[in-house]
């Protein structure tokens, strides 16, 4: 369970959230809408700062490495293991049955073609699957089962950023994902967050809302 | 899709599975595994052995003139330090002057290939061909910083005012005469660069000057060869403190105020007539530069062809004397020494760096970290070979050590920078990691381009180690002179110049491809 309590961050004199009263529960899926600069990455930051050992991040600059290969962009969400000697074996040199799990993942997302090419020379969409994938890999660990994801399909279309999306509840028990697509936020998640300025405008159940509902906080398409 | 027929393929038979890579290998990846294996197969050339049987003793010696820094006479230490100041400030801005004449004309070729040629030739050769020319006297120390850095000075000012906005150029064209053109257009954009840059000059040209002491002119490093030499390190250690605190100073006695006023003084003070002997001169050219075979024989009167051949058969066993044992066994001990080197170089960048990191380190490692970077970078490498040659004796290993310690000082140093501003995802990995999977490959690029800036950097300072016994180009150089057979000499320098101009353009070549590749 996440909670959030009276929460206020930013700085002394302007706060990027006010009061904020927030629980999570284990199992939900949760939408975050709003228009950029409302305040939702900071909330993603702060409910990942509750419990960063059992939550998968996907931050919204994706955090790849531009140099090295999606391979070993998707490995490193196997780092937190405590095995350091074969990471940098693996890094070196990919041993055969950390490639084939890595490829069974990429698979998921599809950019199993994608593994040998450095990140810099995919475009965008491909880099954001990749970053899932990273994330999806840490999904394997038994402790990490919650899923926070700031605009993690914004550079993919709608329909494969469905499917995506159903891939990330399939994997995780919980899924907190901020979203400018209204449709994809009613389709796929059980609650939809609303912020305006900082502050929650509506938490509510997504069959209880519209489109119409959500165009109070994003005006944007 | 060829690439899961490949897989296939692979599965048949598993010795070809375990020996592919599966992930094609980044350029600088290459680039470093290339001089690596170089550098490895230099290992079997290279003299590395450690000669002294009780470094110990002489350690504890050494640490103990490190805390007890004292100096027998002040007015020595005064001059030595005004000396030192002297020949830096009034050679560099005599090199900038003459160096932005020549980057004005540097579209000229014959100006780019008499610009590369100087700067090619170290200031510790130049000052030992001034010296035997016009004797030791000030001017030669003065000339000896001033030539070379003209050359650095014209590439360094042509490339910066070739990058500013033509713009406000084309602006004007029509307009305004060339002159006032090119101040308002080109160098006023580029003037604060250009500042910067002779800044950076001056630090570079206190620790060439002091380095001068070693071939005899009274600066900063003769005082101290001489008392590391008699095993005075109380002695040794100010010195070096007092090198250390005017190179750390520096922002304070030269910057925009002071230059003008600092220049006026040095100059004023330079002794330039002393002990500058000019008798020699025209000697020196007409006969002592000239061949030793050739001194004395009368090449008129015959015909052409025969003179040619005359020519070939006096030439040609000297030539293969000088090649056999001098020129080809220095050129390959400076190539091994400048690769080891090179490595060691990188290994150091990679111990220094994490120390300075605030990835890595608390407050207090950094500023331990920071503080033997900025120790090991401001000591000049011949000082610091010096030092290390008195703990394991004389072999390439001092030569090596020396190299790559300052060398990894001065990368490690600008990487630092780049790394505490990287921005990194909030569920990066720590320590060792951290450091291979998000540091190193995020900054390869840049590393590979000042590693490889440096190369040529090594290669130069490789030839001068000679001086201290290290059988590379200048230690040929250095025994030419002291033999006074100076047509030997100009044939070794000749051949450094080259060497180093080749190594400029590989260097050059690998940086322009690894930065294509990037874009």
């Amino acid at each position: 369970m996440l909670a959030l309590v009276d929460h206020f961050s930013g700085y002394q004199n302007r706060h990027v959230l006010r009061n904020i009263n927030l629980t999570i529960t284990e199992g939900e899926s949760v939408a975050v809408v709003g228009e950029s600069g409302a305040g939702k990455s900071t909330l993603l930051r702060q409910l990942y700062k509750l419990s960063p050992k059992t939550i998968a991040l996907c931050p919204q600059d994706l955090g790849l490495v531009p140099t090295l290969s999606a391979f070993h962009n998707i490995y490193m969400g196997q780092l937190h293991q405590r095995t350091p000697l074969r990471h940098l074996l693996n890094l070196c040199w990919p041993q055969t049955s950390a490639w084939n799990n890595v490829l069974s993942i990429a698979k998921h997302v599809g950019v199993q073609e994608l593994l040998r090419q450095p990140v810099a020379s995919l475009s965008g969409g491909q880099q954001q699957r990749v970053a899932l994938a990273r994330c999806l890999l840490q999904a394997q660990s038994k402790t990490v089962t919650t899923f926070i994801g700031d605009e993690p399909v914004s550079s993919v279309d709608q329909k494969h950023g469905g499917l995506l999306l159903a891939q990330l509840k399939e994997q995780f028990t919980t899924v907190i994902v901020a979203i400018h697509d209204r449709q994809l936020a009613l389709q796929h998640f059980d609650r939809v967050i609303g912020i305006q300025h900082g502050s929650v405008v509506f938490d509510k159940l997504s069959s209880t809302l519209t489109l119409q509902d959500l165009s109070v906080v994003c005006r944007e398409q | 899709m060829p690439r899961l027929q490949k897989q296939e393929s692979i599965k048949k038979s598993p010795l070809s599975r375990r020996l592919s890579r599966k992930i094609p290998l980044s350029l600088p990846t290459k680039t470093t595994l290339m001089l690596i294996g170089v550098s490895i197969a230099c290992l079997f050339y290279a003299d590395i052995e450690v000669a002294m049987t009780s470094p110990w003793a002489e350690l504890q010696r050494l640490m103990l003139g490190a805390l007890t820094p004292s100096y027998p006479s002040m007015t020595e230490l005064f001059q030595a330090v005004v000396l030192t100041v002297q020949f830096a400030v009034v050679g560099v801005m005599v090199g900038v002057l003459f160096g932005f004449a020549f980057a004005c004309t540097y579209q000229w070729a014959l100006v780019r290939w008499f610009c590369a040629l100087i700067r090619a030739i170290h200031e510790l050769f130049w000052a030992l061909l001034l010296i035997a020319v016009i004797g030791v006297s000030p001017l030669a120390g003065l000339l000896a910083i001033a030539i070379p850095y003209s050359g650095i000075f014209a590439k360094v000012f042509y490339e910066m005012l070739l990058q500013a906005n033509p713009a406000p150029d084309l602006v004007l064209q029509e307009k305004a005469g060339v002159v006032s053109r090119f101040v308002y257009g080109r160098l006023s954009q580029m003037a604060p660069r250009m500042a910067r840059y002779i800044r950076y000059r001056l630090e570079c040209a206190l620790r060439s000057s002091a380095v001068l002491g070693f071939v005899g002119l009274p600066t900063l490093g003769y005082h101290l060869e001489s008392a590391v030499k008699e095993g005075h390190y109380s002695e040794a250690w100010l010195l070096m403190y007092v090198l250390l605190a005017l190179i750390g100073s520096k922002k304070w006695w030269f910057n925009r105020r002071t230059w003008l006023g600092l220049t006026v003084l040095a100059c004023a003070f330079f002794p330039f007539s002393e002990s500058v002997s000019l008798q020699n001169l025209g000697q020196f050219f007409t006969e002592e530069l000239v061949p030793s075979p050739l001194r004395g024989v009368d090449l008129g009167g015959d015909s052409s062809q025969s003179m040619f051949s005359l020519l070939a058969s006096l030439l040609l066993p000297w030539f293969h004397m000088l090649w056999v044992n001098e020129v080809l066994p220095g050129v390959i001990n400076t190539l091994v020494l400048t690769m080891l080197a090179l490595v060691a170089t990188g290994v150091c960048v990679l111990v220094l760096l994490p120390p300075q990191s605030v990835w890595f380190a608390g407050k207090n490692l950094q500023f331990v970290g920071q503080g033997i970077a900025l120790v090991v970078r401001s000591l000049p490498e011949i000082v610091l070979a010096f030092i290390v040659m008195l703990l394991v004796g004389p072999s390439m290993l001092p030569a090596i050590i020396a190299l790559a310690v300052h060398n990894g000082g001065v990368i490690s140093h600008l990487l630092q920078h780049q790394i505490d501003e990287l921005r990194l995802r909030e569920d990066h990995p720590k320590g060792v990691l951290l450091f291979c999977y998000e540091i190193i490959p995020r900054i390869s690029t840049q590393f590979m381009s000042f590693w490889l800036y440096r190369w040529e950097v090594i290669m130069r300072e490789t030839a001068i180690l000679g001086l201290l016994g290290i059988p590379t180009l200048g230690f040929y150089i250095d025994s030419a002179f002291e033999d006074i057979r100076y047509d030997r000499a100009l044939l070794l320098i000749l051949t450094a110049a080259a060497l180093n101009l080749f190594i400029e353009a590989l260097s050059g070549r690998l940086q322009k491809k690894l930065n294509n590749k990037h874009r």
